[in-house]
């Protein structure tokens, strides 16, 4: 019964963003991680990308125990690659899927930092997908839940949650270029930064600003060890928004009802 | 489980180039083992039309259950199979890429070779799946929503194009006529069933044959040509029979077609033609190449019905005969929505 005893290597892909990276954890916690040099060509690169990294780690793809996905929110088609990716890895090899949802995985990209974490990304259509979460006794919490907001509606929800300032915030995610002037001007009306403070203090390092599955793997590992790993067919995306021809659908018809 | 495999050998194949998702396991190219297809006219009807991003939803969730499927039917397992064929293009971006993630990942971690395989050369192939005795060469007609092609198959993969549409491919001239009759979607089959009951001489409308010996279509002509005959009719306040516009357009499409088809036929030589595509279940353009090739001593190959519609047992037909001439893809095989013959 060696199998009983086979440590967990779980493979986490990432592809919701503009870099696709895949990363590999083991039960110890230990991480290695890809990451693309090239932008949005997620689908050519994703599984050269995972024979790299298991050739790195001396591993076969027989040998990873759970595959994560990042479920998104983020670009409808990089989330589809990687879970069509990873729903048919998983379905292959008969092992366990984990689906991570795409802004959580934001806190474990600075482990240092201890205050507010706020993923936002560019959703379009003047709206960002965001959501805030933060660290309380070794468990991440929730304070605004994750949707397409308009940035500034996110930013009220933000002082929301901690109006004394209790905690520092900090900003991540693609979506930071185009909300940039609205969270200037939110930070400066509610007093988290003055007239003349660098923005830079309360965004991410551009590098580590996005998505990466070595976040993703570390998200996946506590969801595995809480028992949240599920089979092939329960793995879902999470877009967040429905297709704009479903929108208008539903337009025309409550236009039809008034 | 005992295995089904007896030394032949398996291709597994996936087809989601537009709204069909689709998983078959074919045996030494031409033998079906399964071809399950879960079809999202349904979805797609409220639309109009398929709405591209919600396909590539459909796709996502539809696949992995069509796959256990197509699996199960078959009998035998990943580990049995000994290729794995997808649709790289022609055909919508987000939906191919579903088809070719998973074939990636079922190749990668099952260990077996990958063949990226074009729409329109599994089109083709459905006729090997039908007619076990046919080879190349011979030209082929191939006819759906999204293209309209006269080919010369010289071999399994070779070929050369003899004629293209130029602008509207037939099944879309049937979709936006359908729509504008109100006869519904998809257009194809509620065309082909209203006009069973039209006079299709009511109207005539014109054939454009292009220039003397071109092999090419044009059928933006034709769907403007019922557009205007419709405003005309209504600004006269005259009754619009669904049924007879839809004959006479439909009579219109398919005399087109039969007649450069027959001309492929004769350019080519040989006393062989073939038929593909959606638009090859078409009853009027079944019957009427029919007629024609006979006259002309000529035997006609079309598939069924069923393998007329897009199907990933023709891509697995198409990927078998890939394999054995070493047309096989890497792991970096990607999407190519306009990709060529």
């Amino acid at each position: 019964m060696k199998e009983l005893f086979k440590s967990m290597k779980i493979l986490a892909i990432e592809t919701t963003g503009p870099k696709a990276s895949v990363a590999l954890i083991n039960d110890r916690g230990a991480v290695s991680e890809e990451t693309s040099e090239k932008m949005l060509s997620h689908l050519q690169n994703l599984i050269p990308m995972i024979d790299d990294l298991l050739e790195k780690c001396g591993l076969a793809i027989d040998d990873v125990t759970h595959i994560a996905v990042s479920e998104g929110p983020g670009s409808f088609t990089g989330i589809r690659i990687g879970m069509a990716t990873g729903k048919a890895l998983a379905q292959a090899l008969g092992i366990p899927g984990i689906c991570v949802p795409t802004l959580r995985s934001f806190v474990r990209n600075d482990p240092e930092f201890k205050g507010l974490v706020c993923p936002l990304f560019d959703a379009r259509r003047d709206q960002v997908y965001a959501g805030a979460y933060y660290w309380e006794e070794g468990s991440c919490c929730q304070a605004v839940k994750d949707d397409a907001y308009d940035p500034k509606e996110f930013l009220a929800a933000v002082e929301g949650f901690d109006p004394d300032h209790k905690m520092d915030v900090r900003f991540f995610g693609d979506g930071i270029t185009v909300s940039l002037d609205s969270i200037k001007k939110w930070a400066v009306s509610t007093k988290r930064l003055s007239m003349n403070d660098d923005v830079n203090r309360i965004l991410a390092d551009p590098d580590n600003r996005l998505q990466k599955a070595s976040s993703v793997a570390m998200e996946a590992l506590d969801i595995a060890n809480a028992g949240g790993a599920k089979e092939f067919s329960k793995m879902q995306p999470v877009y967040l928004r429905k297709a704009e021809a479903e929108r208008k659908l539903e337009c025309r018809k409550q236009e039809n009802i008034k | 489980m005992e295995s089904l495999k007896k030394n032949k050998f398996i291709t597994l194949a996936i087809e989601t180039s537009c709204d069909e998702t689709s998983v078959a396991l074919v045996a030494d190219g031409r033998e079906v083992l399964s071809n399950v297809i879960s079809s999202q006219i349904e979805v797609h009807r409220v639309f109009g039309g398929v709405v591209p991003e919600v396909a590539s939803r459909h796709h996502l969730n539809n696949l992995s259950i069509v796959y256990e499927k197509a699996v199960r039917e078959a009998g035998v397992s990943l580990k049995d199979v000994d290729l794995i064929g997808v649709t790289a293009g022609p055909g919508l971006v987000g939906a191919l890429l579903i088809g070719i993630a998973a074939a990636k990942a079922f190749a990668y971690a099952a260990g077996k070779p990958l063949a990226g395989v074009h729409h329109i050369k599994g089109h083709i192939s459905a006729n090997y799946i039908e007619h076990r005795d046919l080879a190349p060469p011979f030209p082929a007609l191939v006819v759906s929503g999204g293209h309209t092609h006269l080919i010369h198959v010289k071999g399994y993969n070779e070929y050369e194009i003899l004629g293209r549409t130029r602008d509207d491919a037939a099944g879309e001239a049937f979709d936006k006529v359908a729509r504008v009759l109100g006869l519904g979607y998809p257009g194809g089959p509620q065309i082909d069933e209203a006009a069973k009951g039209g006079n299709p001489h009511s109207v005539e409308f014109k054939r454009v044959m292009l220039e003397k010996d071109s092999l090419d279509f044009s059928f933006s002509g034709l769907k403007t040509g019922v557009l205007n005959y419709l405003n005309a009719k209504k600004q006269k306040g005259e009754e619009i029979i669904a049924a007879d516009v839809a004959a006479a357009f439909q009579l219109a499409v398919v005399e087109v077609l039969v007649a450069k088809a027959m001309a492929a036929a004769a350019v080519t030589g040989g006393n062989k033609l073939v038929l593909a595509g959606g638009v090859a279940a078409n009853s009027l353009l079944r019957s009427m190449l029919k007629k024609n090739c006979g006259k002309a001593g000529i035997d006609l190959y079309c598939p069924s019905p069923l393998l007329c519609t897009d199907n990933a047992a023709m891509i697995g037909c198409a990927a078998y005969y890939q394999y054995r001439e070493g047309l096989v893809d890497d792991m970096t095989l990607d999407a190519y929505p306009q990709m060529a013959l």
